[in-house]
């Protein structure tokens, strides 16, 4: 009996040695993401449209991130840029998804919001609080 | 010279043809691939039944630049249905779970699309045949809200009438330019801003 309580005190140890040794720290090889979500930060609980720039290459199949959300976007390869206008009661989080081409990192990427509109439709002449943010899904 | 009686008479054989061009049209069974698929037109209302063994195709042909929305019926069933290209390539998908029950596609080329209809609701042991109906039609504001969208998206006015902007600003929030309020606005007045309902637009 204590022989095996120190067996498994010794494999303890051994484990613990392990998992602090260097194979442990190194974190994992980033792997190139194949999609990237857009999200809204908003000061607003009213927001009902946005027109967005996404900056970065190869981008495609732009969606919605939510079925209530109307989304039509605009690709112009040429400058390496996707003009986004997405419409419907708007929440903070999630606004839309798209599909990049391998070989290419999260920070390739920026989006700024261009335009606000209410839900009552007036146009938003200050946009201080709003923040686009882009992550992998 | 044609009689009053014989015009009258033509003018109402224009207009029973008018009425037939926009009709209910039943699948026909075999349809379950797009080679056997059912064809319908423009302005129909497809009609069939579907459980969980069966798929149900139809072919349409639409010309390039048809705003085409494809309405389906509310259905005590989780009905999926999806738009594809002539080379079946999926552009719009109406998914149950996410209870969309509206198709928008602006076709890219003249040819002969397809319409699929599946259900999953049912266990696989029971096959009852489930009755579905979609509309397929077109919504003439939506070319007006393409255009709209097209001059938001690229900066560019030029492919709208400036009597047009005008209108649609005032109907939005009336600052003297076409912004993403003024859109809104439109999509609300023509009944194409149905966010929580469910639709998906390619």
């Amino acid at each position: 009996m204590e022989l095996r309580t120190r067996l498994v005190s010794l494999f303890a140890l051994l484990g613990i040695a392990s998992a602090c040794g260097e194979g442990a720290t190194t974190p994992p090889l980033p792997s190139s993401p194949t999609a990237l979500r857009i999200d809204l930060e908003t000061p607003h609980t009213d927001d009902g449209a946005v027109v967005v720039t996404l900056r970065g290459p190869d981008v495609s199949n732009l969606q919605a991130a939510s079925p209530a959300y109307l989304a039509y976007s605009r690709v112009d390869s040429g400058t390496s840029e996707v003009r986004l206008i997405v419409v419907g009661d708007l929440k903070g989080g999630a606004l839309a998804t798209v599909s990049i081409a391998p070989g290419h990192q999260l920070s390739d990427y920026s989006a700024t919001i261009q335009q606000v509109a209410a839900r009552s439709d007036s146009l938003r002449a200050d946009l201080s609080g709003y923040h686009m943010s882009i992550s992998v899904p | 010279m044609a009689s009053p009686r014989s015009a009258a008479l033509s003018v109402l054989l224009i207009l029973c043809a008018t009425r037939v061009s926009a009709q209910t049209t039943p699948e026909q069974e075999p349809n379950d691939d797009a080679g056997t698929a059912t064809t319908a037109r423009m302005g129909d209302t497809i009609a069939g039944t579907v459980n969980p063994s069966d798929v149900d195709y139809y072919a349409v042909a639409l010309a390039a630049g048809t705003q085409l929305e494809l309405i389906a019926a509310p259905a005590q069933f989780c009905r999926d249905f999806a738009f594809l290209d002539p080379s079946g390539n999926r552009m719009a998908f109406g998914n149950c779970m996410d209870n969309i029950d509206t198709l928008r596609v602006t076709i890219p080329a003249t040819g002969r699309y397809l319409i699929r209809v599946t259900q999953f609701d049912d266990a696989p042991r029971d096959f009852p045949l489930r009755p579905y109906s979609l509309h397929i039609g077109t919504n003439p504001a939506a070319v007006d809200l393409d255009k709209v969208v097209k001059a938001l998206l690229g900066g560019d006015l030029a492919g709208l009438d400036a009597a047009f902007v005008r209108q649609l600003d005032r109907l939005g929030n009336g600052n003297g330019v076409l912004d993403v309020g003024d859109l809104r606005a439109y999509m609300r007045a023509q009944g194409l801003l149905v966010t929580g309902k469910g639709v998906a637009w390619n």
